[in-house]
């Protein structure tokens, strides 16, 4: 047999300069953004997972029109800065807490993700993002008549962002609500009015009920249902059922109703309140936040917690449902979907709570609504290391200037602004920041962020088997109370500063 | 082999004994053009699936968070897993998965293959076969969304075709039932046959040599006899291969559960692979994902083993 491939001199040399090769590009260090800088290096790059501001076409699907401000944003920054370019990552949809996961464990994660404030607690010491008050410190340049950064925002929406640190880890530029969105048109069939106490919109309900509509449309799916109305629920019950007892559960002092949410009970409080017997799943005013919810559930769609969570709006939209739990978000598209044919409205406030409806009872709901939406923004730390940190923080400064947030915030039509300076809002999104100021919002830390991910995943399987039927409010309880005090007791493992207020 | 070798002559065999074999690397080199063309592949397999498994079994003996937390800990992930009642819960709703499937690999596909293999019209064999494969190249997901819908309790098409024929009662919450859940997931892809396990099944029915067929028909079987006592034992080596491979796919797919269900309602249909999933990347607890892998990995290698094994007996069924 003859041999018409490589000798072996040749293919020794062949495999030691591969290898050589390989081991001096593994060795180099990237070259710092400064040493590319000029008008012939290759631009930066700035990715920046957006969320609901994600630009994208129309497509035929889609009923109402799609945000687009970004890339006109882009367009405008890219005169300044030609050597940075943006990429906008596509939406993830379901699973967006495990792809950021994931994305940060790797390393692998855009210089500027999406992230909820309830999150930084459990994650701030993980390296993952940066600390930001450095920059927040230093005026922004597209912005003019300020001191700082900082400055050009409502203090507590950007004080929203802080770690128990004390620092500020997020940028949040807006604030979101949510209502009961009903049907006008089938209240007034009934002739019924918007109810002012829990008890009578029982009887609305009862009533919309007898002429066959769903009274209110609502999910608990495990894919997004239950995280979503299962918190929205239990925290504003928690804020009016646990109000005689707030200052119990921080430890002595007052805890004020207010929509800043730094003055809330923080993840710190409420672990210190779980250790010491202050606050507890087998509480009385956790039974009966279980019994309300579970005594309101008759009204929800049949196997509402297998309910696809789009179906929500959907329900509400075909006039099979006469109330909908919807966000601010849904401001535009309610306005612009063609499926709408009856005359809506929104709940001004959520029916009180009487004595007469619960011994618990007699405050008002506080609103369903808060400091940070679609625009709560994290650096990440591997923008440090890819040196694009500065361009990143280059674009955020020029993406809140006060025109540029509110020309995105109002492409997107369901955000109101957080920024100091709101010429230009829309004004039809005052509904919700009314009602945030008036109602103030929940005092409790929420669920999803009170305790770690595994309490939360726990608490929303074991609700969706309560709200079904599977599982007994005693046996709810019991098995919260276990996994609340494990969780608090990782998280003074993970913390012990926060052993001590 | 050709009649001229003469290795065994005497002459030869004491040549033999006094040559000296030549190295292992004399021999990697006079072979070099091959060892070079095959290290790409051997690469890729080191670094995405020999390194991980190694990397998992590592971190499967810390706690790890994938972050700032890495501390040894020893075995006790696995006491952990041993004490850890999803864990078991999960691992029950896989026998209950595995079994049913491998009920369903047994049956409807092996159906199918005889039925299309008993065609004497070669030309409709050729189109069944063709109408089998077809659905094979729709992406999965795309079939899962297509059964979600299907399952969805208000607009969904079998609740809607339940209340059309007039059997409202027993429209429900399909993937919501917490009795029913998991078996609905079972249901998906019903009736089961345009898979892989049909085109496996259809290769052994043609492998069967034609004498045998002649000689079974000469001496008066039944198509019930022969499809019994011929063809089935012909197959043999096919059925055992599906089954092992329904198996070990069974135990590491959870994508199904993930997409359809998410593990609900409850934890109904919590499968040990989205176990795993959701413990590493939602509450970031690698190391014990790490030991779940492993405790999974171990499963499936004494599986792939058996596999290995009942292949190489197939050798007596091949008719060849």
């Amino acid at each position: 047999m003859t041999h018409t491939g490589l000798s072996r001199r040749r293919f020794l040399q062949l495999s030691g300069a591969t290898g050589a090769a390989l081991t001096l590009a593994a060795c180099i260090p990237s070259a710092p953004a400064d040493d590319m800088a000029g008008p012939d290096a290759a631009p930066r790059v700035v990715s920046h997972y957006a969320q609901g501001l994600t630009p994208r076409e129309r497509l035929e699907t889609d009923r109402w029109d799609p945000p687009q401000a970004l890339w006109a944003l882009e367009e405008a920054f890219k005169e300044e800065n030609p050597n940075v370019d943006l990429e906008f990552v596509a939406n993830v949809g379901t699973g967006y807490d495990e792809w950021m996961v994931t994305q940060l464990t790797a390393g692998t994660a855009p210089e500027i993700l999406w992230y909820q404030r309830g999150w930084i607690a459990r994650d701030y010491e993980k390296g993952w993002f940066n600390n930001l008050d450095p920059y927040l410190s230093q005026p922004n340049p597209y912005v003019d008549g300020y001191d700082s950064w900082k400055d050009t925002f409502q203090g507590p929406v950007i004080a929203s962002g802080t770690a128990p640190d004390g620092h500020i880890y997020l940028i949040t530029g807006d604030i979101v609500g949510t209502g009961f969105f009903y049907n006008q048109t089938k209240f007034d069939e009934i002739g019924a009015g918007v109810p002012d106490v829990w008890s009578d919109y029982q009887g609305v309900q009862q009533a919309l009920a007898d002429t066959g509509i769903t009274p209110f449309s609502v999910s608990y799916h495990l894919d997004g249902g239950t995280q979503l109305y299962g918190s929205w629920t239990t925290r504003v019950f928690q804020d009016v059922l646990y109000d005689h007892k707030m200052e119990v559960i921080s430890g002595g002092a007052p805890v004020t109703r207010t929509w800043k949410p730094g003055e809330s009970l923080q993840p710190p409080s409420m672990v210190r309140a779980i250790r010491d017997g202050n606050y507890a799943a087998t509480d009385p005013e956790w039974l009966e936040m279980l019994r309300l919810m579970k005594e309101w559930s008759v009204y929800y769609p049949d196997g509402f917690w297998a309910l696809p969570t789009a179906d929500v709006f959907r329900l509400w939209a075909e006039g099979e449902a006469a109330v909908a739990w919807l966000g601010s978000w849904m401001n535009k598209p309610v306005r612009n979907d063609p499926l709408i044919d009856f005359e809506w409205g929104i709940f001004p406030k959520m029916p009180k709570v009487t004595q007469d409806s619960s011994e618990f009872g007699g405050v008002d709901f506080p609103a369903m609504a808060g400091v940070g939406g679609v625009f709560q923004y994290i650096t990440t730390s591997v923008a440090e290391e890819r040196g694009t940190l500065d361009d990143t923080i280059d674009w955020l400064h020029f993406l809140t200037a006060p025109p540029n947030l509110i020309e995105a915030l109002n492409d997107h039509g369901g955000f109101a602004p957080g920024v100091k300076d709101t010429t230009g809002a829309d004004p039809s999104l005052s509904v919700y920041t009314d009602m945030m100021v008036e109602f103030g919002t929940e005092r409790i830390e929420p669920f999803d962020s009170m305790l770690t991910r595994e309490f939360v995943d726990a608490m929303w399987r074991n609700l969706q088997q309560f709200m079904a039927g599977e599982l007994s409010a005693e046996e709810m309880s019991t098995t919260m109370q276990r996994e609340m005090e494990l969780a608090a007791q990782q998280l003074l493992n993970e913390h012990p500063d926060w052993a001590e207020a | 082999m050709s009649a001229t070798v003469t290795a065994g002559t005497p002459g030869h065999a004491a040549s033999d004994r006094a040559a000296t074999p030549p190295s292992l690397l004399v021999r990697i080199l006079s072979y070099r053009t091959v060892y070079l063309w095959l290290a790409p592949t051997f690469l890729l397999l080191f670094i995405f699936n020999y390194y991980p498994a190694f990397s998992a079994l590592y971190h499967s003996l810390f706690q790890w968070n994938g972050a700032n937390i890495k501390l040894f800990v020893g075995v006790s992930n696995f006491v952990e897993l041993w004490h850890d009642p999803l864990w078991w819960e999960s691992f029950w709703h896989l026998m209950i998965l595995t079994i049913a499937l491998v009920l369903i690999n047994l049956t409807f596909p092996l159906g199918a293959a005889a039925m299309i293999f008993h065609l004497w019209n070669m030309r409709m064999a050729y189109f069944y076969r063709v109408l089998l494969v077809v659905p094979m190249v729709v992406p999965g997901l795309v079939v899962l969304m297509i059964w979600k819908f299907i399952y969805s309790p208000n607009i969904g098409l079998l609740n809607q075709t339940l209340e059309l024929v007039g059997l409202e009662m027993l429209t429900r919450p399909w993937l919501g039932d917490f009795k029913l859940a998991l078996y609905a997931i079972i249901f998906v892809g019903f009736p089961w046959v345009a898979g892989i396990g049909t085109l496996i099944y259809l290769a052994g029915f043609q492998a069967i040599p034609g004498e045998l067929m002649d000689s079974a028909v000469i001496d008066g079987a039944s198509t019930w006899q022969r499809l019994m006592f011929v063809e089935l034992p012909m197959v043999m080596s096919q059925i055992k291969l599906v089954v092992i491979l329904t198996i070990i796919t069974a135990f590491q797919n959870f994508t199904i559960v993930l997409v359809m269900t998410g593990g609900g309602p409850g934890t109904e249909t919590l499968v040990p692979g989205l176990h795993l999933y959701r413990t590493a990347m939602a509450y970031n607890r690698m190391g014990y994902a790490c030991a779940i892998g492993t405790v999974l990995f171990a499963l499936t290698l004494v599986l792939t083993y058996l596999n290995h094994r009942y292949l190489r007996s197939s050798v007596e069924f091949s008719g060849t």
